[in-house]
């Protein structure tokens, strides 16, 4: 028989040696380790060493500032960097005043998104307007357009003629416009507020959606006034919703390029991100960097404010149990202008702007609309001189081809890898859970959510620059754009992994393991087969955010791996208003198909995507 | 030989102890049930007797072969142990058919496709599953489900069988159809089955030995109708049976070879069970405990009176429900019959019916006592 005191015979040494034998063994022979090991190699390669080398680059010495150091060698550690940049006579400029720019910018805008969002979110949701349907998907298009189009839109209405140039559709019939309408701050505000307004009517409407009306009525018997069950329910209700929009907000104001780089930089308005790029154009790479280091504390701390503010009020906005259907108010005699003035503001930032966008590229001398100046030369025309420089119509346009090949191409590689590691990351988290190294990869995965863009396309400027031993140089090579667009979305990739590995449970692996089956055989047979919706968009939402990405990439791109936005962004640089508009159509064209795609296969409304 | 031993079997998640050095044998060809309150480290045992957890300390061997041992740090794979596993939510693969999720294993095992379609029709015809051998498990019951799960884990024919709870997802008829189904089958194989289950019905009706446990502790390892009728304490006792049994608390003295037990307002006296052996301390707390079927009404001899707070007929027996002061005891009639709300009663005991526990430790201290006399118990 059995004994079981055979062990206690066996010397302390002998069995420790045994035992960590085996444990090792095991360990090793563990997919989920190994992945972890693995995914936690890709991690500190694509997201933790980048942000090192980003700190590294901001305090050692450049070539070029080797003069202005007195004895400095290039690659010595310097504080040279932070000091100009928070304490120099050009700090001024440099720093302060974008600083201030930024926050009032992000402050403002944020403040206008949300009120527009939180009228738009009640009226669409709780009132008895028309047309709900429509209404509710029109609202959220402004921001599944690139976020510049209702810029450029806003240039060709309202450009004046203080910078040159053709003069904007107004100034045309004659309506003078001052500065301030044209370019800086308030149209800067606007644009932006127009563009991230539907982040506050996603969240609010599906708070107001799942409000439990009974809350309302109970106030309401008990008496209280129309305006006091507004403010001390409804109100009470709604605001961590309205707070976390906020949040969400401001924090993609801080980060944002595009706009204020389009209606700010003509008269010299910066804000940190568009500072931070004019560091980086004129070869000052650390003040930059410095600047970036700035904007990801920032966001940090909004992050780390909105846990801390939402951590504890949550529990509001989930309140369960069958809500009856909300008793729809009643707007009456205010039901038809309602709806009209609904109506308005939504065809103003959707149809106007492409329209505008569109109807310019039809001018053959911009800014006179007249018939006989009509021409599809920017479509397809060839090349003349004298118009764009010569320029072939976009369609027509090698460049845009290939900009358009190069982001197509940008988009699959990227979104393949980042649903191949999402999955993988979705699998391995929710494999380990309850480890230590599941909770760190988890965290580590969210960090680029919580990196301005143009501040990760700094971080990965910084590392891949040069060659760094074992790191080569990658700058002016696509997969350099490759590996950035990917870590930037693996946030959202890792994401769908793990809620869809979740769903799955882990009975269906281990009636494999019962089985006998391998690993790689419960993967492909067992695994992968029923994660199809949760892989496809661990893929469309990169792809689609890859699409129309320009801040992270603009100081990625060199001129062989132009993209579709950087393209636009280029020729808007130029003053080819005309050609960057008619690009930015085609992309528009592009993602629109590609979000109905997304929509119809899986499902998912907007709110998923909105990190995207 | 098939048989489970568990020897010191610790199962920790930081501070939670699930497992709590469980010593537990499972003989070869039995049918045990691990029965027990939710929470109390059933699914956790199992699931390290499958090798999908492992023990924080340990061995557990399976027929002569040792599986696992942590202070070794062996722990052999879980194919390797030849056990099937049946879980809670069946887990059966949505994107295979019913014949490819009862083949998935058996393709695992290489085998080739011919002996693979005998296997598998031969475990669909046992569970029935002939004519959906071609469906997806979403366009099947819950029952055919079930089966469908027994069926991929019968092919491969394991020594031993597991199960986490699978009757939990079926209604009550399907239930008693399958428990009878599952005793066939343990009949037929004769294979070595762990059932996890916190129903102690269906552990008393289908087990040939039941382990009940408790906050990771093994309470009684026993012959199902011996369980019913000795608890080894008095957890087991609340847990196993329906209606709970009746206790009453009180303190203990011994007279002469005679018992006596006096509650708040009455004194019991009991003739102690031969078998008993145990000492007692004059005045120890006790708590006595009857089963609702031990009482007797209208009983001539050792009798007190109660008097009939309501009574509820199922139509095969009656629930009557008795007060006196503050004591309340549920008895069960084998008869239909509505009595009178209110009216007094004469109640006695079953004899040796009559068990007694430490009521500090829970542990029992008779075996099954007759009531033999009863006194009104008067202020002293
Ligand atoms: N992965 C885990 N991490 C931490 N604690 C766990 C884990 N799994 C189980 N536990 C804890 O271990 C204890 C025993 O759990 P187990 O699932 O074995 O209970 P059970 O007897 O099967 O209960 P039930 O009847 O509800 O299925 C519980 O307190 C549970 O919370
Ligand atoms: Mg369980």
């Amino acid at each position: 028989m059995r004994t079981t005191t055979e062990q206690s015979n066996q010397g302390k040494v002998p069995l420790l040696l045994e035992r960590t034998w085996n444990r090792g063994r095991r360990v090793v022979a563990n997919p989920p380790m190994l992945l972890s090991i693995l995914l936690l190699g890709v991690f500190v390669y694509l997201i933790i060493v980048p942000l090192i080398s980003l700190v590294h680059s901001s305090v050692t010495l450049h070539s070029r500032d080797t003069l202005r150091v007195l004895g400095g060698k290039v690659g010595e550690l310097t504080n040279f960097y932070f000091q100009r940049v928070f304490a120099s006579n050009i700090s001024e400029v440099l720093f302060y005043q974008p600083l201030l720019n930024t926050l009032l910018i992000s402050f403002s805008m944020s403040a206008l998104a949300i009120s527009i969002g939180c009228i738009l979110a009640w009226v669409v949701v709780r009132t008895d307007i028309p047309f709900k349907k429509l209404f509710a998907s029109a609202a959220v298009v402004p921001f599944i357009l690139p976020s510049w189009t209702i810029s450029l839109a806003w240039m060709t209405i309202f450009k004046n003629r203080t910078v040159g140039g053709s003069a904007g559709i107004l100034e045309y019939f004659g309506v003078q416009l001052p500065d301030w309408i044209s370019y800086g701050p308030v149209p800067i505000i606007i644009c932006m507020a127009l563009h991230y307004y539907p982040f506050t009517y996603l969240l609010v409407g599906s708070a107001l959606r799942d409000f439990d009306t009974r809350l309302e009525e109970a106030a309401l018997v008990l008496g209280a006034k129309q305006s006091i069950i507004f403010r001390r329910v409804i109100l009470a209700v709604v605001a961590p919703a309205i707070l976390s929009s906020f949040i969400l907000t401001i924090s993609r104001g801080i980060g944002s390029f595009s706009t204020p780089v389009f209606l700010g930089n003509p008269i010299n308005y910066r804000v940190l991100s568009t500072r931070m790029y004019a560091s980086l154009q004129t070869g000052s790479p650390g003040d930059a960097y410095v600047i970036a280091i700035v904007m990801i504390l920032l966001a940090i701390l909004l992050m780390f404010l909105s846990n801390k503010v939402l951590g504890k009020r949550k529990s509001f906005v989930t309140i369960t149990g069958k809500a009856p259907k909300p008793q729809l108010f009643k707007l009456k005699k205010l039901r038809i202008p309602v709806t009209i003035a609904v109506g308005l503001f939504l065809f103003c930032v959707i149809v106007v702007p492409l329209f505008v966008l569109a109807a310019d590229t039809f001018m053959r001398v911009p800014g006179v609309y007249s018939l006989d100046n009509f021409t599809l030369h920017y479509w397809i025309g060839e090349s003349t001189p004298g118009l764009v420089d010569g320029r072939p119509g976009i369609l027509r346009n090698p460049s845009t081809w290939a900009a358009l090949w190069n982001s197509v191409k940008l988009g699959i590689s990227a979104s393949a890898l980042c649903g191949f590691f999402g999955i993988l990351i979705g699998y391995t988290v929710v494999r380990m859970r309850g480890t230590r190294i599941s909770t760190v990869l988890d965290q580590l995965s969210f960090i680029p959510y919580l990196i301005p863009s143009i501040a990760f396309g700094a971080i990965y400027l910084s590392l891949f620059a040069v060659r760094r031993g074992p790191i080569p140089s990658l700058y002016g090579s696509f997969l350099l754009l490759i590996l950035a667009t990917m870590a930037k979305n693996f946030p959202f990739a890792a994401k769908a992994g793990s809620s869809a590995m979740m769903q799955l449970g882990h009975e269906v692996e281990e009636a494999g393991i019962i089985a006998g089956a391998g690993w790689f055989t419960r993967m492909r047979r067992l695994i992968l087969p029923l994660q199809r919706s949760g892989l496809l968009s661990a893929v469309m939402l990169p792809f689609i955010s890859a699409m129309r990405e320009l801040s992270m990439v603009v100081i990625l791109t060199t001129p062989g791996t132009q993209l579709l936005t950087t393209l636009t962004f280029q020729y808007s640089d130029y003053g080819f208003l005309h050609m960057s508009n008619a690009v930015v159509l085609l992309l528009v064209v592009i993602i629109v198909i590609m979000q109905f795609i997304l929509q119809k296969i899986t499902g998912s409304d907007l709110s998923e995507g909105l990190g995207g | 030989m098939a048989d489970i031993r568990l020897e010191k079997i610790t199962k920790r998640w930081g501070d939670v102890v699930a497992v709590d050095d469980l010593d537990l044998t499972i003989e070869d060809g039995s049918f045990t049930c691990l029965l027990g309150p939710s929470g109390c480290g059933k699914t956790t045992t199992l699931r390290m007797v499958a090798g999908l957890e492992e023990p924080t300390a340990g061995r557990i061997y399976i027929g002569d072969k040792l599986i696992h041992c942590s202070e070794r740090g062996i722990s052999v794979g879980p194919h390797q142990r030849g056990v099937g596993l049946i879980f809670q939510s069946y887990a059966l693969w949505p994107h295979m058919t019913v014949y490819q999720n009862i083949a998935f294993g058996l393709e695992m095992e290489k085998m080739n496709k011919a002996t693979i379609e005998t296997r598998v029709r031969e475990a669909a015809s046992w569970m029935q599953l002939e004519e959906y051998l071609h469906r997806y498990p979403s366009e099947l019951s819950g029952g055919q489900q079930q089966r469908v799960a027994l069926a991929r884990s019968l092919a491969p024919q394991p020594d031993c069988l597991l199960m986490d709870e699978p009757l939990s997802n079926l209604d009550a008829k399907l239930r008693l159809d399958m428990r009878t189904e599952l005793k066939r089958i343990h009949a037929m194989t004769n294979m070595t089955i762990l059932y996890v289950t916190h129903d102690q019905l269906e552990a008393i009706s289908m087990a040939t030995v039941v382990a009940v446990m408790k906050d990771g502790r093994l309470q009684q390892l026993e012959d199902p109708l011996k369980l019913y009728k000795h608890p080894n304490n008095l957890f087991v006792a609340n847990f196993v049976g329906s209606p709970p049994i009746n206790v009453l608390h009180g303190n203990i003295f011994a007279e002469q070879g005679i018992w006596r037990v006096r509650t708040s307002d009455m004194v019991f006296s009991l003739q102690r069970n031969p078998e008993d052996d145990v000492q007692i301390k004059d005045g120890q707390n006790v708590v006595l405990a009857v089963r609702s079927e031990d009482i007797v009404l209208d009983d001539p001899s050792a009798s007190f009176a109660m008097t009939i707070y309501s009574s509820l007929p199922t139509g095969s027996d009656t629930f009557v429900r008795l007060t006196r002061g503050d004591l309340a005891m549920m008895a069960k009639l084998y008869e239909s019959d509505s009595l009178p709300v209110d009216s007094q009663v004469s109640v006695g005991f079953r004899p040796e019916r009559v068990l007694l526990f430490d009521e500090d430790t829970g542990q029992r201290i008779s075996l099954g006592s007759s009531l033999v006399g009863f006194t009104e118990a008067t202020a002293s």
